[in-house]
């Protein structure tokens, strides 16, 4: 090597070191950016009214933790209970799609039928349609069968494995299980179900664990289903009580009479639980979603 | 031989069977419905229906100011807010991959936004940005700058949720940065050994390895943007405020549809138009692909 690469080489190495010193200035720097807004939602909820409507100070005078008891104690405004319809909701559409999906998937990987690529692909078609497309048809029957205001139009569709991408999910994982394990399984007796049912359901944990971590996430955030279906306060949704806490003081037109410090505090109850899920199945789901991504 | 195949076909249809049944019920009619729907116009609550043929399409594409409106609005905010957060994620995936310390702390606080569900985000974000007792007007206040009225004023509410929507570019800083890690060291040692910068680097080696992923990444974040709802209907309060300036194109087809006074045939046309938008851009993203993903480096 020549003196001149010794030199450019040490001195790369020197700009390698500011480089990093650049990076970590720049990483809080956006990791400051990426906080605030939790900084403001938990101060927030600390604050009392006046000072949450008032121009913003970094800490409350007191800390009032008795926020999130008010928060609990707003007459009909039951927050146990749009808890407990989310997660009811979650529950129907996820045992409906395991259950289903899991099935369907069995059936295409198992068993020879002539078109069943074919059918699969048109399956998989509907993926690029944009759900305004489904969805006036839809309302309309779930109002002819007397469905409003009723939670089944938001899960009915998973019992007929309409989930083509959980579906999918399932099917690339069932081809993975090597064939000789069902041989085994029919020379020792085994019928079909049986084989579905001791083989195919335990290996697929990982297939059951993503799909909870969608669907949990999946369910919380959706506002398009219950914004159409669910007209009751009582069988409101996490999604929709919220706006309840927002307009608590709305006369008509007054924007500044928002509870902040009320609707930060319900806002912290409601994200805890995805928190907790996000942290408990993090592995999982940083996985699912990077090599998802790279597959495209 | 027969007799195997037919047995075959019998477990399959029987394991099968239900997911058949389910698309043609929540797939194949809907769209056949949509279309029929499309040229009438059907109302809820109002039995008499005419037949239209295609005079809802000319409506939509002659005579609707907020048809033309809200596809702009969309298209605004998909093409801004699909690069922007993606160059984010880009610049954060780089920096995470220096082999710096503290690299799943960093990565976890950068996840952490996508995680939080849109309501919680909107219900956030309306007092953070709220021009006079949220953070962000205070903070500028003490630079001696006056705030801009963020989601209040009609002028600035769109560009607050293509910021809003920016936050949470933890989810394709994860594929980036899995991307990154594919890019071998000893490209890096070679450019290193003949004295190239940081943004040399970043030309001939970086760039070549990632542009795939990130191309189409974008791509799709663009054509997804223009489906986005949620932030909008809940920032916009349901109806685009202020002054429709929030009202993207699937926010104006749910008011259309399914408020009063319930404009199912309307909307049904809206819908098919939004639907011919995206498969053409779709159409027009697959023939340009190969000109933007580079097949020496795949």
């Amino acid at each position: 090597m020549s003196t001149q690469g010794i030199r450019m080489a040490v001195s790369s190495r020197g700009r390698r070191e500011t480089g990093r010193t650049t990076a970590y200035v720049a990483l809080v720097l956006m990791s400051i950016v990426v906080l605030l807004p939790f900084y403001y939602l938990v101060i927030t909820s600390f604050k009392s009214f006046e000072e949450a409507i008032a121009e913003f100070k970094w800490l409350p005078a007191t800390f009032r933790f008795s926020n999130y008891a008010e928060v609990l104690a707003i007459p009909g405004f039951d927050f146990p209970r749009y808890f407990l319809n989310t997660m009811y909701i979650f529950l129907m559409k996820y045992i409906g799609t395991m259950v289903t999906c899991s099935l369907v998937a069995y059936g295409f990987v198992r068993y020879h039928f002539r078109y069943k690529e074919l059918i699969f692909a048109i399956f998989m078609s509907v993926l690029m349609l944009p759900g305004e497309l489904l969805t006036i048809p839809l309302y309309e029957a779930f109002i002819n069968l007397g469905w409003m205001d009723t939670y089944r139009p938001l899960f009915i569709g998973t019992y007929f494995a309409t989930d083509i991408f959980t579906l999918f999910l399932f099917r690339q994982f069932f081809k993975s299980v090597p064939g000789s394990l069902f041989e085994a399984a029919r020379i020792d007796g085994a019928g079909e179900l049986r084989m579905y049912a001791r083989i195919m359901l335990p290996l697929s944990r990982p297939v059951l664990v993503t799909v909870f971590l969608l669907y949990f996430t999946g369910t919380y955030n959706d506002i398009y289903g219950p914004a159409l279906y669910i007209i009751s306060e009582e069988k409101y949704v996490l999604a929709q009580c919220i706006g309840l806490i927002e307009n608590l003081y709305n006369t008509g037109s007054q924007d500044f009479l928002t509870p902040f410090h009320l609707v930060a505090a319900a806002t912290v109850f409601m994200i805890l639980p995805v928190i907790a899920v996000f942290f408990a199945g993090q592995k999982y789901f940083i996985e699912g979603v990077s090599t998802a991504g790279i597959k495209g | 031989m027969k007799s195997i195949a037919r047995r075959e076909a019998r477990n399959f249809l029987a394991f099968t069977g239900i997911s058949l049944l389910g698309f043609a019920i929540f797939y194949v009619y809907p769209v056949i419905r949509t279309f029929y729907l499309s040229l009438t116009n059907t109302r809820v609550g109002v039995d008499a229906v005419d037949f239209l043929g295609f005079r809802n399409y000319e409506q939509i594409l002659l005579k609707d100011p907020l048809f033309w409106h809200s596809m702009r609005q969309s298209f605004l905010f998909s093409f801004i807010a699909g690069p922007l957060s993606l160059l984010v994620a880009l610049y954060a995936a780089m920096l995470l991959n220096r082999k710096v310390r503290f690299i799943g702390v960093f990565r976890t606080i950068f996840f952490l936004p996508f995680v939080i569900p849109t309501f919680a985000v909107a219900s956030v974000f309306k007092g953070f940005l709220h021009p006079s007792s949220g953070i962000i007007n205070r903070v500028l206040s003490y630079l001696g700058i006056q705030g801009p009225g963020w989601y209040m004023d009609s002028s600035s509410a769109l560009a607050t949720l293509i910021l809003i929507s920016s936050w949470g570019f933890g989810v394709s800083m994860l594929i980036f940065l899995a991307a990154l890690q594919n890019v071998p060291a000893s490209y890096y040692e070679v450019a290193d050994l003949d004295g190239a910068s940081g943004f040399q680097k970043f030309r001939y080696v970086t760039f070549p390895f990632i542009s795939p992923v990130f191309f189409f990444n974008v791509v799709l974040a663009t054509i997804n943007g223009l489906k986005s709802f949620n932030l909008a209907f809940l920032m916009g309060r349901g109806l685009g405020f202020p002054a429709n300036s929030t009202l993207l194109f699937p926010v104006y087809l749910f008011v259309t549809a399914f408020r009063m006074p319930y404009k199912l045939g309307y909307a049904s046309a809206l819908a098919w138009v939004f639907f011919l938008v995206i498969m053409a851009l779709t159409g027009l993203n697959f023939l340009l692909s190969r000109y933007y993903v580079n097949e020496d480096v795949e």
